[in-house]
């Protein structure tokens, strides 16, 4: 016989489970993208409404929530083949270019607009 | 099969009440801990209509409720509104009637002053003494007529306009004002009023957090939360709905305000006439600025500020205004922003 039996692992393995599900944070969906030119911040695009515009030779894209460069005249084009990125954590980066797409991480919930 | 001996027994249900009985222990603790623990500040709303705007405050306190600060904030913004706002019968109502006040108090003193100041930093960009002329455009009340008038009227008030005919005596707590003059404290009444219940609130707590928006005009109580930034979108002056933004800005303290020609304006023959007059010219003004986002430590000047920064326009008008502790976002007309150097420290968390 053993310490513990089949019944007391179940019960521990639910009890794990149950903790991390209830750790795991909530995640926020982002709502907005910082484009940065040479560390400068020079852009925050809305994320929920889809947009297409062109800045230092690239072609940005907004569509579904995500953010992607679909054209460049860099010569490596890595940027374009980043993808569209929608979560903090991984911007677009063009190094020839100088062009620094990120979600900002956290909160980007907009309190109040002034007018 | 296995026999298992009564002492083989007792021990195995030794071991099962031990390894239970800390899982329970350990549950306890942690319970206690989550029960314990500081909770984060809950928010409070509370709108009210105040100085012709809507007025909310939101605000958090861990010591006071926070229904009783924001009772407390909105008390003064409503005898703001009482004394200076243009439905008042209040000493500038009188002081406009008769020409001549000798019993100011000190809080009117300081209005006066503040406005002045603001006036004579802008170049008279910022011009409390506009009143004919904003009657004279309609811009005065939401229901006058609103007509773009002819040149010898805009030129016949023009002359009942100048901030620098206004004679102010801070010690005899006194003002004059030359004949047909008017003074209109509405330009920097509304950020006065915000200015002042951030203030109460934090003279009942200091460390209350949140913000008071005034019709867009917002000054910061503290940071989300005690750590965090709030997030204050900026117009789009041209977008399909308010909620369309051109910007973000991160407020952690200080206010900001926005003046913009869409806020009261008519078409005539496909010319927008806006109620941002030119103290100049008389005429709505031409600066290729079509909105104005200032951002300020005081609420009041803020708003003064914004209404100068729209007029002066980009270059060289606004270059200086830093010197003031303002920093100024501009949206021209061809939707092309503007920002003062250092005004991107507000747009990083």
């Amino acid at each position: 016989m053993r310490f513990l039996g089949k019944l007391d692992w179940l019960i521990i393995v639910i009890l794990i489970l149950t903790s991390i599900i209830l750790f795991i944070p909530r995640r926020q969906s982002a709502t907005i993208a910082e484009i940065y030119h040479d560390g400068r911040l020079v852009m925050t695009v809305d994320l929920r409404v889809d947009s297409q515009f062109n800045l230092e030779g690239m072609k940005i894209a907004v569509s579904g929530g995500r953010i992607s460069v679909v054209d460049s005249d860099c010569p490596d084009r890595i940027c374009v083949n980043q993808g569209a990125i929608d979560r903090p954590g991984m911007p677009i980066v063009c190094v020839p270019n100088r062009i620094l797409i990120k979600i900002p991480a956290g909160y980007t919930q907009l309190d109040a607009i002034t007018q | 099969m296995h026999q298992l001996s009564k002492r083989n027994i007792a021990s195995f249900l030794k071991g099962r009440i031990f390894f239970y009985g800390i899982l329970l222990i350990a549950a306890a603790a942690i319970l206690t801990y989550l029960f314990l623990r500081e909770k984060p500040v809950e928010y409070y709303d509370r709108t009210g209509y105040y100085l012709g705007t809507y007025v909310t405050v939101r605000v958090g306190s861990k010591t006071i409720s926070p229904v009783v600060l924001a009772d407390a904030a909105m008390k003064e913004i409503a005898r703001i509104d009482e004394k200076f706002g243009s439905r008042g019968s209040g000493t500038i109502a009188r002081l406009n009637a008769t020409g001549q006040a000798d019993d100011l108090d000190q809080e009117t003193v300081f209005l006066i002053k503040s406005a002045l100041e603001v006036a004579e930093n802008t170049g008279g960009a910022f011009d409390p003494t506009l009143f004919t002329l904003t009657t004279l455009w309609g811009f005065d009340d939401a229901d006058s007529e609103k007509r773009v008038p002819l040149d010898s009227e805009i030129a016949s008030a023009l002359a009942k306009t100048g901030y620098r005919r206004v004679e102010l005596d801070e010690n005899e707590m006194a003002v004059r004002l030359p004949e047909g003059l008017t003074l209109d404290l509405g330009g920097i009444a509304k950020g006065y009023a915000v200015d002042l219940a951030i203030a109460r609130i934090k003279s009942l707590d200091p460390q209350a957090t949140g913000f008071i928006d005034a019709g867009g005009d917002i000054g910061v109580i503290g940071p989300k939360y005690g750590d965090r930034p709030w997030i204050v979108g900026i117009r789009d002056p041209r977008g399909k709905s308010v909620q369309d933004v051109i910007e973000y800005i991160y407020l952690y303290d200080g206010a900001v305000a926005t003046s913009g020609d869409y806020e009261r304006f008519f078409i005539v023959d496909g010319i927008r006439y806006h109620h941002i007059l030119d103290p100049k010219t008389g005429n709505p003004s031409r600066s290729g600025v079509i909105s104005a986002t200032v951002i300020n430590k005081s609420a009041m000047l803020a708003d003064a500020y914004a209404t100068a920064a729209f007029v002066m326009g980009k270059d060289p008008g606004i270059t200086f205004l830093p010197r003031y502790g303002t920093l100024v976002f501009l949206v021209m007309e061809d939707r092309s922003t503007f920002k003062s150097p250092g005004f991107e420290v507000y747009q990083q968390k």
